[in-house]
Parts: C-alpha cells; structure tokens; sequence
C-alpha cells in the first residue's frame, strides 16, 4: 500500500520468425513496459514489420479524409448535421462492429481518398469560378452605371480616360472644368460608392490626375472583364441580368456537390473513425521491433513486468514459441529507470491523481498517496466544515460523477471531501452558517464564530503533527537508503526542534534552549548550512496550517453575514421574504462554490508545499505497457 | 452608536494588517500567475506545479490574518 507495485525486468532473446507472434501475445497481455533499445548499446534497432509502410499510407489517407470531413466544405447546416450525427454514431456503434483487413482497407482508403479529393477539388474549383464572376460582374455593373460600352474604354490615339472609385463628389467638376473644358465626365454611386468616368484630350492627362487624387481616386482594372467578354457573349453586351443567371447556374451546382459531400462524409465518417483506430493499433505493433535490439536472425526485447504477472507472461512467451525462447529475469538494480504502477485499495485509488498532478513517487521511496487519503478530506473538511454545505456538496459531487463518468477519480476525492465536511460540521455545529435554529442551539464541541483562538491553536497543533509525520517518513526513506546516522541528523533533529520550543514554552526555557541547540548542531552536520538557513521554515511551515483556520472563519463570518441581512428582510414583509429568499440562495451558492474552491486549493497546497516538502523527490515514471493506448 | 476613539485605531490596525498583506500577496501572485500560465502554454502538464506555485504566496494574507486577530485579542484582553 505504501509502496508501489513490485517489477521485475525481463530480457527475451528469440529468433525473428517468431517476432509478430510474440508482439501480438505483448499487445493483447498489456503487462510488459518496454524498454526501449537505444543503438549505443552495441546492437542495431529492428525494422518495422512488413506491412508497415501499407499501415502509414493508409492512415495518413484516413486521417487527411477525416480532416476534410471537418473542413468547411461540410460545415453546412453543421449545428444538426452534428445533433443528428452524434446521436447516429450512438446507435451504430452500439451495432456494427467493423471487420479490417490491413490489405484490403488500404486498398478501399485508397479508392476512397481519390474519389472524394477529386470531388473536393471540383468543389473548389466551383467555389473558385463563382468568385471570379462575381468580381467581374461586379466591374460590368460599374460599366453599365456609367453607361458606357466595353469597346469605349479601351485605347484610343488622342483620348485619355480615368474611371475609378472617388470619395466624393463636391467641387470635383468644377474643378475639373478649370483645367480644360473639353472632356467629358460622368458620375454616379454603385453600392454607396462615388464612381467617376472622365475622358479628356491626351495632353491633360497629366494635369487632371492631381485633380482627381485629391478627391482619393481610384483607378479600376478591366482586364479581366476585356479578357472575359471575348469568351462570353454576356459580358461583351454587358448583359447583366444573363450574368447573375448564369452565376446562380454555377450556385446551384456548387450547392449540389456540397449536399452530396455531407451525404458522403455522412456514410463514412463512421467508417474512418473506426479504421483509424485499428490502423493505430496495426501500426503501433507493426512499428514495435523499433524498440528492440535485432541481429541477423534474432531479436531482443526488454522490460519491466509487475512481479504478481511474471508467471503468466513467462509461460505465455515460452508456450506460443514452443520453448525456442530465451528469457533473463532480474531484480531492480539501484540506476534503473523502474516504472511505478499504484498499489492501492480501491478507496485510496481516486488520490492517485492528486499524485499524478504533482509528480509520481520514485520506486524506491514511500508512495504518499495512502496519507493524501486520510488527510485530504480532513483538512478540506475542516475548512468547509459545515453540515449543510456538506450535504449539498456531498450531493452535487455524486449527481455529477454520474453525469461525468471520465473525472471519477476527481469527484470521489470531493465526495469523501464532502463527507468529512459534513463530519465537521457536526463537531463545529453549523448549519448553513446557523449556530441554532428556531431558538435551539446546536450542539457543538467547538464554535468556530466565537472561539477563534482555540480554532487558530488547534489548527498550529495539526500542522505540527502533519509535519511531523512528514519528517518521519522522510525518515524512513533516508534510512532506507543512507543509514540511520544519517536520516537521523536530516529528520530527527528537525522534530527535536519542534520538541525544544514546546519544552521551552511549557516547562523550562532553558531545557528548551539546550535541547534547540543539539538539535542545531546535529541539523548544521546532517544538512550543512542549507539547514540551518532553512530553520525558520519549519516555523512558517507550521504557521501556515493557520489557513485551517483562517479559511473556515472567513466561510462562517461570509454565511452569518447573509443569514443576518436575509434575517432583517424577513421581518420586514412579504416583499422582504421573496428577497430575502433570493439572497439566502444566491449567498449560500456563492459561498459554496468559493467554499469548495479554496479549501480545495489550500488543502492540496497543505500537502505538496508543507507535507511532501519533508520527505517527497518524485520524479518517476508512470507504467505504460505495450498495448495499454487501443482502450 | 458611540465608539472610543480607542477601539477605532485597534480596528484600523487589524484592517491595516490584513489589508497590506492582501495587497502584497495579490501582487506575488500575479507575477506568478503570469508566469505559471506561459508555463503551461508550452506544457499542459505543468498544470498542477503553476497552481501550487500561484497558491504559495496567500501564505502571507494568513500570516497577515493571524495578526489581525491577535491585534483585536490583545486590545480586548487589555
């Protein structure tokens, strides 16, 4: 419980014709976490099995289909495409089961990839064509506002002309007219826009433009629509009506290959999602002798095997190779890398996470997880420590564990979190912020609105226990690997401190200072002068235990305060029930939520900054077998 | 409601602690809190460290609580 689970590393020699028996037996076992072999060891790397480029190709395809089944082309109606899909995928999932061949799959994605790239190409190109028209349309309609033809802008040997967008439009003819009286000007507005059309002599070119500029003219381009009209009869006549026809023709048909691309993801995407999984697990074997070692007909793989599983392995691997198999078993030595798996009872395993969010034990040392169990929830309750709040949490916390099955672990931590609030909230006799309730006081071992001093030395008392505890479980691991003498200079003399200031305030001050003192000079040799500069840190550690304190006082004194107010509304009528009513569930919820986040916070932070400071590295790995990603 | 000049200035005193020592520790933390959400752009995992690193400094805000209420214990005892 304590410790991790026990490995044991094994090393498997066996001939290569019998390599994707054995890592299809590895892959389906889930027990061996390989090590991976490194080319410094002397012998070269495996090769990928033979199906493996086929493998990569075909999820590479997969997965550019399934991106495109995500991409905008079928983003229409995309709100209940997605309803309907969701609840589709619900019911075919729970029917069909898709049978893969690697062969075959890579020859259907293949087919599969090409039809629709090409279909998404004459999507594209549509989309394209539909652009450009619009672009060009849009300069015909400037043209035709300004009742001009397209044979007239083009060049002419004595005439210039600028047509262009302007600003706007005061002054500018006048003072057009002021540099030559012979042209010809004509403006009008296209979509809320000032367009101008000025055809003068060619040698005035030059003096209207600064005219024109002033006004922020700009010129447009009609290449493109020169270029067009010699294909399209529509654009030579500036016939704008056949134009918008023929571009609500292309519209149509953009819509129709859109609607048979939804219809298509729609029959596939169920399809693909299923094969890529497959293809991920075929791969995944496919590419394992990459973590082994292999010589011209053998192969070697390594690894570590939790110790209640080795049996069964050894005798799976020496049965499917029919005893042409070779296998070294070894202990964990002191430089190994030995992956840690939890060794927990079901009740404590929800706080593994509160490890993992930390950082994960090393093999050797004590697992902490077990502590966080009985602690945890005490100090969160502490905190909170309120029969009502507890209650209500307590239920909120079940409702959504059902609801949200994939945070489990997260919301057992809260639910057994809510129980010891609920426990506290008994001993502190609180209800809802209410120390009675229609006149009947709730009994109570301890107020937490009145005796605030007691609370604050109750709360100093457990975190000098806690860090105790801390401190002798770093004991224990430091005995464990560097002697007594030792772990007892590092640790011990940190709890003779302790001991010393209580001797000093209780009994004699001087006995105190001499007991201090010894347990200064064993600290200065056992941890040199980082200890001694850390010896006001055991202080401030046990100091900021006053949060127990601190937290719960503060979540009292908030609920009094919106029991008071909503009290006063009370008895002043009907009107001031309704609001008071409002405000004692607004209040209260605030104050829960703020209830279940601080606690939360500081009782984990009790934990990783005070308690693991005294004893915890950290640092492991976790345990990943082979085979563990397919669930 | 009449009160003795007395007790105001505890009050003040017991405000004045809490209240710098709030005002230091939001400060510590929004350095912190800065640096710990940069932190965790590049790395999700780093989660849990940036929250306990955020945490740390409200430390302060109860040191700075705790005596807030000696203030108040000690004037009310004298």
């Amino acid at each position: 419980m304590l410790k991790p689970k026990g490995m044991i590393k094994i090393t498997a020699v066996a001939p290569k014709r019998y390599q994707s028996l054995i890592i299809e037996k590895l892959y389906s076992q889930k027990v061996l976490h390989i090590i991976e072999h490194s080319k410094s060891m002397g012998l070269d790397i495996g090769k990928p099995l033979q199906h493996s480029a086929i493998l990569s190709e075909t999820l590479v395809k997969i997965r550019s289909l399934l991106s495109y089944f995500k991409g905008k082309e079928f983003q229409q109606n995309a709100k209940d495409a997605k309803n309907t899909n969701a609840k589709d995928a619900k019911i075919k999932s729970e029917n069909v089961v898709y049978e893969f061949k690697t062969k075959e799959l890579h020859e259907e994605i293949i087919k599969l990839h090409e039809q629709i790239a090409s279909e998404i190409k004459d999507y594209k190109d549509i989309e394209q064509e539909i652009k450009r028209r619009k672009i060009i349309a849009s300069k015909a309609h400037t043209l035709k506002n300004l009742e001009l033809d397209l044979e007239l802008i083009g060049q002419y040997e004595s005439l210039y002309h600028y047509i262009g967008y302007i600003e706007s439009k005061e002054e500018l003819t006048s003072s057009l007219k002021s540099v030559t009286q012979r042209m010809h000007v004509k403006i009008s507005r296209v979509d809320g826009k000032h367009i101008i059309s000025v055809f003068i002599d060619k040698e005035y070119k030059d003096k209207v433009y600064p005219v024109l500029e002033k006004h922020k003219f700009q010129s447009i381009d009609f290449s493109d629509l020169q270029n067009e009209s010699q294909k399209d009869k529509d654009f030579e006549k500036l016939d704008l009506n056949k134009i918008q026809e023929k571009t609500i023709q292309f519209e149509n048909k953009k819509e129709k290959l859109q609607q048979k691309l939804i219809s298509v993801s729609k029959k596939h995407i169920h399809y693909l999602e299923h094969a890529e999984k497959f293809v991920v697990r075929e791969l995944e074997k496919a590419e394992a002798p990459l973590k082994f070692a292999s010589t011209e007909e053998t192969f070697i793989v390594s690894g570590w095997v939790p110790e209640d599983k080795l049996e069964r392995t050894l005798t799976s691997l020496q049965k499917i190779t029919k005893d042409k198999i070779y296998i070294e078993i070894k202990k964990p030595g002191h430089h190994d890398n030995i992956p840690i798996q939890f060794n927990n009872p079901k009740p404590v395993k929800p706080f593994e996470f509160l490890m993992e969010l930390f950082s994960i034990p090393k093999y050797t040392e004590i697992d902490p997880t077990f502590f966080m169990f009985l602690t945890f929830p005490l100090f969160f309750g502490f905190m909170l420590g309120d029969f009502g709040y507890g209650l209500i949490t307590l239920i909120v916390f079940l409702l959504m564990k059902k609801f949200m099955p994939q945070f489990k672990a997260f919301f057992n931590i809260l639910i057994f979190s809510s129980i010891a609030t609920i426990f506290f909230g008994l001993i502190f006799g609180e209800f809802f912020g209410y120390e009675e309730l229609a006149g009947f006081a709730i009994p109570h071992l301890l107020s937490r609105s009145k005796q605030i001093m007691d609370l604050l030395t109750l709360s100093l008392i457990i975190g000098a226990i806690h860090i105790t505890l801390g401190l002798l479980i770093g004991f224990y691991n430091e005995l464990m690997h560097h002697g007594f003498v030792k772990a007892f200079m590092e640790k011990i003399s940190w709890i003779l401190l302790e001991v010393a200031v209580i001797i000093g305030y209780f009994a004699n001050v001087w006995a105190g200072v001499v007991v201090g003192a010894i347990a200064i000079i064993l600290l200065g040799i056992g941890e040199g002068v980082k200890g001694l500069i850390e010896i006001p840190s055991i202080f401030s550690n046990i100091l900021s235990y006053a949060r127990l304190m601190a937290l719960g006082v503060a979540s009292v004194k908030l609920a009094e305060v919106i029991n008071h107010y909503a009290g006063q509304m009370f008895a002043s009528g009907t009107m001031g029930i309704v609001f008071g009513v409002i405000l004692l569930i607004i209040g209260h919820v605030i104050n829960i939520a703020l209830g279940i986040m601080g606690p939360f916070l500081h009782s984990l932070r009790l934990h990783y900054v005070e308690f693991f400071t005294k004893f915890y590295s950290g640092g492991g790995t976790s345990y990943s077998p082979f085979g563990r990603e397919a669930d | 409601m009449v009160v003795e000049i007395g007790t105001g200035l505890v009050a003040l005193a017991a405000a004045t602690a809490i209240g710098l020592s709030a005002i230091a520790a939001a400060l510590a933390e929004k350095a912190i809190g800065t640096a710990a959400i940069g932190a965790m752009a590049e790395n999700e995992n780093l989660f849990g460290k940036g929250l306990i690193l955020t945490v740390i400094p409200e430390t302060i805000v109860i040191f700075g609580l705790v005596v807030a209420i000696m203030i108040i214990g000690l004037a009310g005892a004298a």
